[in-house]
């Protein structure tokens, strides 16, 4: 009896809870959405395989934040890392094709779908809903270093026992730019693989290597500082916040690599769905407060929708896919 | 520079960054007293919060935290001979035998006295040397970081118990299955069967198999005869106890500062390697493992010092000194800050806020070390058979936290037998531990040096550091054959 009694107390308390929750979210919801059988009617998980405060992380919370007055739901990001994205692809395979588990992708998961990781997972299986950053590597050396010009880095290569690179991780799009250029220039190299960043950065201003390939995003503030020069970037243009830095392609090597980040899904999402998901991450991107962040970041935000995004991760598949036979067969 | 530092209190009125302080400090004395829940960890699992907070506040919290953390690990290692982080293995070699002979108030007492004081002293050597010294975060290339390896590796020494060649025998087998997992250098796989391994064996599940685990098994074998501890006592160290173990913390607090500027080095060396020179230098070595003060003393202090040793390349360089402050510099970029050698010029105020929260964080961090301590003693006076089967659950549970998947939770029972079986051979468990956090970096460094010199050795004989390394490395071990073989002689 009395715990009959109990019982009913819990259930008008969750039936008052449930009551407030409608009415606040009510007050929230933007009209249109509001029907409730619309996609989305629950939260939305975005899976990122590098850790939280990483780069492609920062941007998806970003995207998320200024995303959930779109979509009337939260995106909540949550961190697989492990295994070059391993760990992230399996746990995106395993859960519905429904729009509510999507993750981040970003060239060097791609790249990584090449190595190890292609015994498991395909690019076929992957359905890419939105770009929303680019940046190109850059090869650098210390400011104080002897070498000004690329062309004068490949000189003293020629002449000297192998120039040593250093880069982050083996068969990363990093290495393959590193043997790409070694391979197109004639100069010998061996290239020393850090585990990221910071130590690719650490072992150059500690003149433990003289070169590094590395991204801006590492550089910017080192250069800034008059420590590290930058010899040249990957992009097809020049940076906008180093004018004078020449790309590969200008100075006549046919090399064009570039790091991006956005979105994808599993093969096979209803296109509503997909619709709603790309129209709320292109909505994010004009938000001010993400202007904002790309702004703060050095970061350049350029949107692509499913079939351009989709046509440019093959396009970089394939591409990666050539020159890591070219160059790491041998 | 002065009037930065006074001006870095100012912030630390206001009651929002007053409240990240304390918070911080509760959330890492949790996180550290929790096994398997690793500071990084806790930093990790909170960072997607401090989102919504205000720059400085979301520091405070997030170094509070860490801080604390490394504290808290050495209460399970005291009172339950389960380390609640990696750096404080080498705690529970002296802590767990005082709580044994019935102090464990003791040990925490000074576990906690050699924290703030490691803390607060570190923490003003960072606000003094850290633009000197970021510069020796830059001089440890791959040899150096190969002859440091090497150099932790002797601390087996004051490890391996009763038996060298058991000792031996540990590290070799951690050294081994270290090399499960995705070759860093040529990007090969190596004895992975399933996806699981492909980062590798991970660390915490490991710690909390050998530790934990194994340690549960052993206590349900004597529940039967439910043991001791009724006689705990609550007493602390008295005035002489920590003016004796002074000398233990100085040498803790240098350690673990220099160590923790070394980047990727890891707090966890830095406390073997303290406890390890204690003994060495103690006029008693004999009675390490016994329940000395100051083998509780020099690893908390060192792992505390690493907390300040550990921002100083990150603060200055954006290069992060420990897995740890690898993270709190994702805390940085989701607040679009950037640190590094503009972080000084542009960002003075959030810089010497933050030295200011940190002196703040140690304070906290005591009182609640103080007060915690007889509540932590009493922990022990519940029966052995309710306790263990908590102390599993949790330790299973937070080892799931962790990775987010099931596969952990196997490994950590896999390794519980194993370390159960070894310790029934009267095999030590910690030269395991020791192996599994030096053998990445001593491998991967001997291999990219010796791309650096194009496969010669000499690489390893031509810098200074190096040399130095490995000259301590061979003293150290000398040293104690030595020592050991006029103990055998002595009394014979």
């Amino acid at each position: 009896m009395n715990f009959t009694r109990n019982l009913e107390g819990v259930f008008s308390r969750v039936t008052l809870l449930m009551v407030l929750v409608a009415v606040y979210s009510l007050g929230l919801v933007p009209a249109e959405a509001a029907d409730g059988t619309r996609f989305p009617i629950k939260p939305i998980t975005i899976l990122n395989s590098s850790p939280a405060g990483s780069p492609a992380d920062v941007m998806a919370r970003q995207i998320a934040q200024h995303a959930k007055k779109h979509l009337s739901q939260p995106m909540v990001i949550v961190n697989k890392p492990g295994g070059s994205g391993g760990v992230m692809f399996a746990s995106l395979m395993a859960d519905p094709t429904d729009g509510y588990t999507i993750s981040t992708i970003t060239s060097a998961l791609i790249t990584a779908l090449h190595g190890d990781l292609k015994k498991d997972f395909s690019i076929d299986q992957f359905e890419f809903l939105a770009h929303v950053q680019k940046e190109p590597f850059c090869i650098a050396v210390k400011s104080d270093g002897p070498f000004k010009t690329l062309k004068e880095m490949i000189e003293y290569a020629k002449k000297n026992p192998r120039l040593k690179i250093g880069g982050q991780a083996t068969y990363s799009a990093l290495h393959l730019l590193a043997l790409a250029l070694a391979e197109e220039s004639g100069m010998p190299i061996s290239y020393v693989p850090y585990r990221g960043g910071s130590e690719i950065i650490a072992s150059l201003l500690g003149g433990h290597v003289p070169v590094v390939v590395s991204s801006p995003t590492t550089m910017n503030q080192h250069v800034e500082a008059g420590k590290v020069r930058i010899l040249v970037a990957s992009g097809e243009k020049r940076l906008p916040q180093w004018k004078d830095v020449p790309t590969l392609k200008e100075l006549g090597y046919d090399i064009v690599i570039t790091q991006y980040r956005g979105f994808a899904a599993k093969k096979g999402l209803p296109p509503d769905v997909r619709a709603i998901l790309v129209d709320a991450i292109r909505k994010a991107m004009d938000e001010p407060g993400f202007k904002d962040y790309l702004a703060k970041n050095s970061q350049f935000a350029e949107f692509m929708g499913p079939d351009a995004f989709t046509a440019a991760v093959r396009a970089d598949y394939n591409y990666m896919g050539k020159l890591m036979q070219k160059v790491v067969k041998k | 520079m002065i009037e930065h530092f006074i001006n870095g209190f100012i912030p630390l009125m206001h009651w929002n960054n007053i409240l990240a302080i304390v918070g911080g400090s509760v959330v890492g004395y949790l996180v550290g007293a929790l096994p398997g829940l690793s500071a990084t960890m806790g930093i990790a699992l909170c960072l997607p919060f401090t989102f919504y907070l205000p720059p400085l506040a979301s520091l405070l919290f997030l170094t509070s935290l860490y801080g604390a953390a490394e504290y808290g690990g050495s209460i399970t290692a005291v009172t339950l001979n389960i380390p609640g982080e990696t750096a404080a293995t080498p705690t529970t070699f002296d802590g767990y035998p005082l709580t044994k002979k019935g102090f464990p108030a003791k040990a925490l007492g000074m576990s906690i006295v050699a924290s703030f004081y490691a803390g607060i002293v570190s923490t003003i050597a960072l606000i003094l040397t850290a633009v000197p010294l970021a510069s020796m975060a830059l001089s440890f290339g791959p040899p150096e970081y190969f002859a440091l390896g090497l150099f932790g590796l002797t601390a087996v020494a004051a490890l391996a118990g009763k038996s060298w060649v058991k000792g031996c025998i540990g590290i070799l087998f951690g050294l081994l299955i270290n090399t499960i997992g995705i070759d860093d250098i040529s990007g090969t796989s190596r004895y992975i069967f399933i996806n699981a391994l492909y980062e590798g064996l991970p660390l915490v599940p490991l710690l909390i198999g050998l530790f934990a685990i194994s340690e549960v098994l052993m206590t349900m074998e004597e529940s039967a005869q439910d043991v001791v501890l009724n006689k705990i006592s609550g007493s602390l160290p008295t005035l002489k106890e920590y003016l004796g173990c002074h000398r233990a913390m100085v040498r803790g607090t240098i350690i673990g500062y220099l160590i923790g500027i070394i980047p990727g080095a890891g707090k966890a060396v830095a406390s073997f390697i303290a406890y390890n020179e204690e003994k060495r230098a103690s006029t008693h070595p004999e009675l390490f493992g016994t329940g000395v003060l100051e083998g509780v003393a020099a690893p908390e202090a060192a792992n505390n010092s690493v907390v300040s040793g550990a921002l100083v390349p990150m603060l200055t360089l954006g290069i992060p000194g420990s897995a740890a402050a690898a993270v709190l510099i994702g805390a940085f970029t989701i607040q679009g800050l950037q640190p590094g050698p503009l972080l000084f010029v542009k960002q003075p105020e959030l810089v010497y806020g933050l030295f200011a929260g940190l002196l703040a964080g140690n304070v906290v961090m005591l009182a609640m070390g103080l007060l915690g301590t007889q509540l932590w003693a009493k922990v022990l006076l519940v029966p052995k058979n309710i306790l263990t089967p908590i102390v599993l659950a949790i330790t299973l549970f937070a080892c799931y936290a962790e990775s987010n998947s099931l596969f952990s939770i196997w490994l950590a029972l896999g390794f519980g037998l194993l370390g159960y079986v070894m310790r029934k051979f009267e095999f030590p468990v910690a030269p395991v531990v020791l192996a599994m956090v030096l053998g990445r970096m001593i491998e991967s460094s001997c291999r990219k040096s010796l791309i650096l010199s194009e496969g010669s050795i000499s690489i390893f004989f031509e810098r200074p550091v190096t040399i130095a390394l490995f000259v301590i490395a061979v003293i150290s071990i000398v040293f104690q054959i030595y020592r050991a073989k006029k103990k055998a002689m002595g009394p014979g």
